[in-house]
């Protein structure tokens, strides 16, 4: 529905996106995930025709939008800050949209009336239609916003960090509601966001930035469990990365050696090796397989049990259940063997990766020292 | 930021005494002592004196004058804070700080001024001519020069609105199919309105008590083109104090009812954009 | 007077905003043919009255002894007027940024009555109070004083005129200052004239120069209050802009505008040297803007 091929944006000297490609699809609801000064925002206003890319092209449905005015392109737009027209009512601001449209195409009062009724009660604001913005809470306030922008059925649903300014409590139920919100309406939509939990919880495929360009794009299950880049692996969730000495097929970390045959023709090269917490198997010495370490620090977390270690000259977190925790009696100064269930390796300054999943028994496995 | 007020300082005593004696000598003792002597006249003298046919007619074209005036800034104020404040074009800086030159300039140099350009012989005067317009001693010629006199006041309480202006309201206008002129109409104008009802207001009270920029270019023709505060003058010369005090009250009540509109603009103008 | 906002065009405005290139040109150009009209004629013809017989008689006008005796009486008045009001505004921006008390608004809306006022006005009180039938008028010509129609009356009016002026821009300077620092300083034992001089003084430097600035510009050029309570007489009852008045009434034309010339350049001078405050120290003298 929605293709982005090679857009390059720049601001001054600032390259904002470069050489960013996208497809999405209808029906789909796509998360733009990254830090602040990515190109998310960026590359959201391109697609809106509020900024216009340097070189590259924006093609809806196959027609060439690249420099469609935003007037045109019949996108809805929701802004983090709400943008509601402070001297209309809700009413007016919902209707906006219907009411500019000139002669031709513009629908009856009766009509106009009867659609921002409508959306009114689909976001839950019937009662609110006579007040005015100012009169109403930030979650409602953005609830407007939306059925504002969706009162011109629009093509596309662009939101750029929609919750950003609401409160933790309110942004999850509204989170939530958009997600039936859009199931409802099987409208596409994108939304930029700097918080994972969002982009994971929300979408159906998430888009991962950095510095203007496009890390990885999948699932949320993809993304989480297989990260394609260093960059990606940091930003999901918690990760140990490790400095990894690469040799002959086999990746050392300090006391744990784990095959790593794609590099087997590598010799003696720096890498980062990325485990979850959540991978590590811990076992006491004589019980089970691994490299020995130290426990520094145990930390008790509601249902989990987070325990620092060290590992060689390394500092590595390990996150466990209670129950696993209260077998192992952990205590600082204890040593006990470490092994992952699954880690992942980058030569230093490298994009590609390779895998290592363990396989389920750990006997199996070789090279423990 | 301003931190609670201290009874810590020292000085509070003298600074407040002497500025309550210096208001008290420069401006309470003379106002008081000008309605006294309006209270003293007696009804029927006041009225015959603040509204005589020739003086009503001086009301007239001082009222009107400035309410023409200030209509006229409030357009070209708006048109010249959008081009400084949205547009960048060589030399911006310098039409931005000359903005300021009525403000600076003093009242009788521009009166000079304007009766030279708009005089018959004069560079504007020779153009109009032929076209049967007459600026200079008509009271045309009294709105062009209240008109210079309210120049900077609309500009300069629009632009800083203008300035603050966020782009987002007219970004979501755009996404919503509205086109530049709807946005204007719709979005825009209604933000600065407050301001420029303000403007308008200054511009409206500068150009009503203005002397010294008017009385060259006015006919000063009683009747006709007779500004008030030139009455006042003429009474005072005349020695007839009563009637310089009567008109004088008169546009006193009207500068304070102005005031108060001014200020409760300016609270409308704060509490009515909070949020949102 | 408006602080004029030294404003930077909206870099960024995105082409998604922007109007066609013909409608801001149009605009521009209006806006440019409205001042130029409305500004930059007449400033022009001042200079371009004054010298309409050529130097010799430009600077013949300036010479002429009544001439130097309105450029006098222009000076002294000035010179009073101006240090007068710097001592009330400064005093009355301490009490009111620094204290609350009862009746401050009443007070600082007192402070703003020069300028809703007509200057013919301001000049009528004065002449109501000490004129020949003003209330103390029999009192002061039997004790041979003379106000109205001389200096003193002149001095009187140029104050009234100008005194909100320094007050007005150092009071919400000083407001949002606060009492920090003076405070901080009591407690080290600083006593009050040290205080002002050490610790206020510099922070409102820039904003007081500001204010001395406007205040001094409309000192020499008010014309309206002066008017009415001078006695018109040449040489010594006139500062410049009523010598003007004379010059013009007397088709003296070259004279006229040769003075307000001088009058004209010290509006220019003052325009630079106000933008200059304001670009340089915009944050020391922008919080009277936020009227």
């Amino acid at each position: 529905m929605i293709d982005v091929r090679n857009v390059r944006k720049t601001f001054g000297g600032f390259t904002a996106l470069n050489d960013v490609s996208l497809h999405i699809a209808e029906g789909e609801l796509v998360a733009l995930l990254g830090p602040s000064g990515s190109g998310k925002t960026t590359l959201l206003r391109i697609l809106a025709g509020l900024e216009f890319p340097n070189s590259g092209s924006v093609l809806f449905d196959g027609g060439d939008t690249t420099h469609v005015s935003a007037r045109e392109r019949q996108v809805g737009f929701v802004f983090q800050h709400y943008a509601l027209f402070r001297h209309m009512t809700v009413f007016d601001n919902v209707a906006f949209g219907l009411r500019v449209r000139d002669r031709a195409s513009r629908p009856s009062k009766k009509e106009i009336a009867e659609r921002v009724n409508h959306l009114l009660s689909m976001v839950q604001l019937e009662g609110v239609a006579e007040r005015y913005p100012s009169q109403l809470s930030g979650g409602q306030r953005q609830r407007v916003a939306l059925a504002r922008a969706l009162a011109i059925e629009p093509r596309v649903l662009l939101l750029d960090e929609p919750f950003g300014a609401l409160d933790a409590r309110v942004r999850k139920e509204l989170r939530r509601w958009l997600r039936r919100l859009h199931d409802e309406l099987k409208i596409t939509g994108v939304f930029v966001t700097h918080d994972q939990e969002e982009a994971l919880e929300v979408a159906d495929r998430v888009v991962v930035m950095s510095q203007g360009r496009i890390e990885q794009v999948g699932t949320p299950t993809e993304i989480y469990d297989h990260p394609a880049t260093p960059f990606v692996y940091q930003f999901l969730g918690n990760v140990n990365a490790l400095d990894c000495r690469i040799h002959n097929g086999q990746a050392v970390i300090g006391a744990l050696t784990l095959p790593a045959p794609a590099y087997a023709g590598v010799t003696d090269a720096t890498g980062v090796a990325f485990v979850r917490p959540h991978d590590l198997l811990l076992s006491r010495p004589g019980e089970g397989g691994g490299a020995p370490a130290v426990v520094r620090h145990v930390t008790v977390l509601g249902p989990l049990v987070r325990i620092e270690l060290t590992l060689g000259d390394q500092v590595i977190e390990a996150e466990t259940t209670r129950q696993r925790h209260a077998e192992l009696q952990l205590a600082p100064g204890q040593r006990i063997l470490i092994w992952p269930r699954q880690a992942r390796f980058f030569l230093q300054d490298s994009w590609e990766g390779t895998s290592f999943i363990a396989e389920d028994d750990l006997s199996k496995t070789s090279a423990i020292r | 930021m301003a931190s609670a007020k201290s009874t810590v300082l020292p000085g509070f005593g003298p600074t407040l005494g002497y500025t309550v004696f210096y208001l008290g000598l420069i401006v309470l003792i003379p106002l008081a002592a000008l309605f006294l002597r309006a209270a003293g006249l007696g009804w029927d003298q006041f009225v015959s004196a603040a509204f005589s046919p020739r003086v009503l007619a001086s009301y007239r074209l001082s009222f009107g004058g400035a309410l023409v005036a200030a209509s006229i800034n409030a357009v070209t104020g708006l048109l010249v804070a959008w081009v400084l404040v949205r547009y960048d074009f060589p030399g911006r800086k310098l039409v931005d700080a000359v903005v300021d030159l009525p403000f600076a300039l003093p009242t009788a140099v521009a009166g000079i001024a304007l009766t030279a350009i708009y005089a018959p012989n004069g560079v504007m005067g020779k153009l109009l001519t032929p076209l049967g317009i007459k600026v200079a001693f008509t009271p045309l010629g009294v709105v062009v020069a209240m008109v210079f006199i309210g120049l900077p006041f609309v500009v300069r309480t629009v632009q800083p609105v203008l300035q603050d202006l966020e782009a987002e309201h007219e970004e979501a206008a755009v996404s919503l199919g509205a086109s530049r002129l709807q946005v204007f109409v719709m979005i825009i104008l209604p933000a600065i309105f407050p301001a420029l009802l303000t403007g308008f207001a200054l511009a409206f009270a500068r150009a009503l008590g203005e002397y010294g920029s008017v009385i060259f270019i006015a006919g000063n023709m009683p009747g006709i083109s007779e500004i008030t505060p030139l009455l006042i003058v003429t009474k005072l010369e005349q020695y007839d104090y009563a009637g310089a005090t009567a008109i004088a009250a008169v546009m006193l009540v009207a500068a304070f009812i102005l005031l108060v509109v001014i200020n409760t603009l300016q609270k409308w103008r704060r509490a009515r954009f909070a949020g949102a | 007077m408006a602080t004029a906002i030294t404003t930077a065009a909206v870099p960024n405005r995105q082409r998604a905003l922007s109007e066609p290139l013909w409608v801001k040109f149009g605009l521009i150009g209006l806006a440019l043919a409205f001042l130029g009209l409305f500004l930059l004629l007449p400033l022009l013809s001042v200079f371009g009255e004054a010298l309409a017989k050529g130097f010799d008689a430009y600077f013949r006008a300036l010479a002429d002894e009544d001439a130097q005796s309105a450029i006098r009486l222009t000076l002294i008045v000035a010179v009073i007027a101006v240090p007068l009001n710097v001592v009330f505004g400064v005093t009355a921006a301490w009490c009111v940024a620094k204290f609350e008390f009862p009746g401050k608004s009443i007070l600082i809306s007192l402070i703003d009555v020069p300028f809703s006022v007509s200057p013919v006005i301001s000049g009528l009180i004065y002449v109501l109070l000490f004129g020949l039938q003003g209330w103390l008028g029999p009192w002061l010509s039997g004790h041979d004083v003379k106000i109205i129609f001389a200096v003193p009356g002149i001095v009187l009016a140029t104050v009234f005129v100008t005194f909100p002026f320094v007050a007005r821009e150092l009071i919400p300077l000083m407001e949002e200052q606060g009492t920090d620092e003076e405070e901080a300083a009591v407690v080290l034992g600083a006593s009050g004239l040290v205080l002002f001089w050490k610790v206020t003084l510099p922070n409102i430097k820039w904003g007081l120069l500001y204010g001395v600035l406007l205040c001094n510009a409309r000192a020499m050029g008010e014309f309206g209050a002066v008017s009415v309570v001078s006695g018109h007489v040449r040489g010594l009852t006139n500062t410049m802009p009523l010598h003007v008045e004379i010059l013009y009434n007397e088709y003296n034309y070259v004279a006229a505008f040769a003075i307000a010339s001088v009058l004209a350049m010290l509006a220019l001078v003052t325009l630079a040297a106000k933008s200059l405050l304001e670009w340089r120290f915009s944050k020391e003298i922008a919080a009277s803007a936020r009227h």
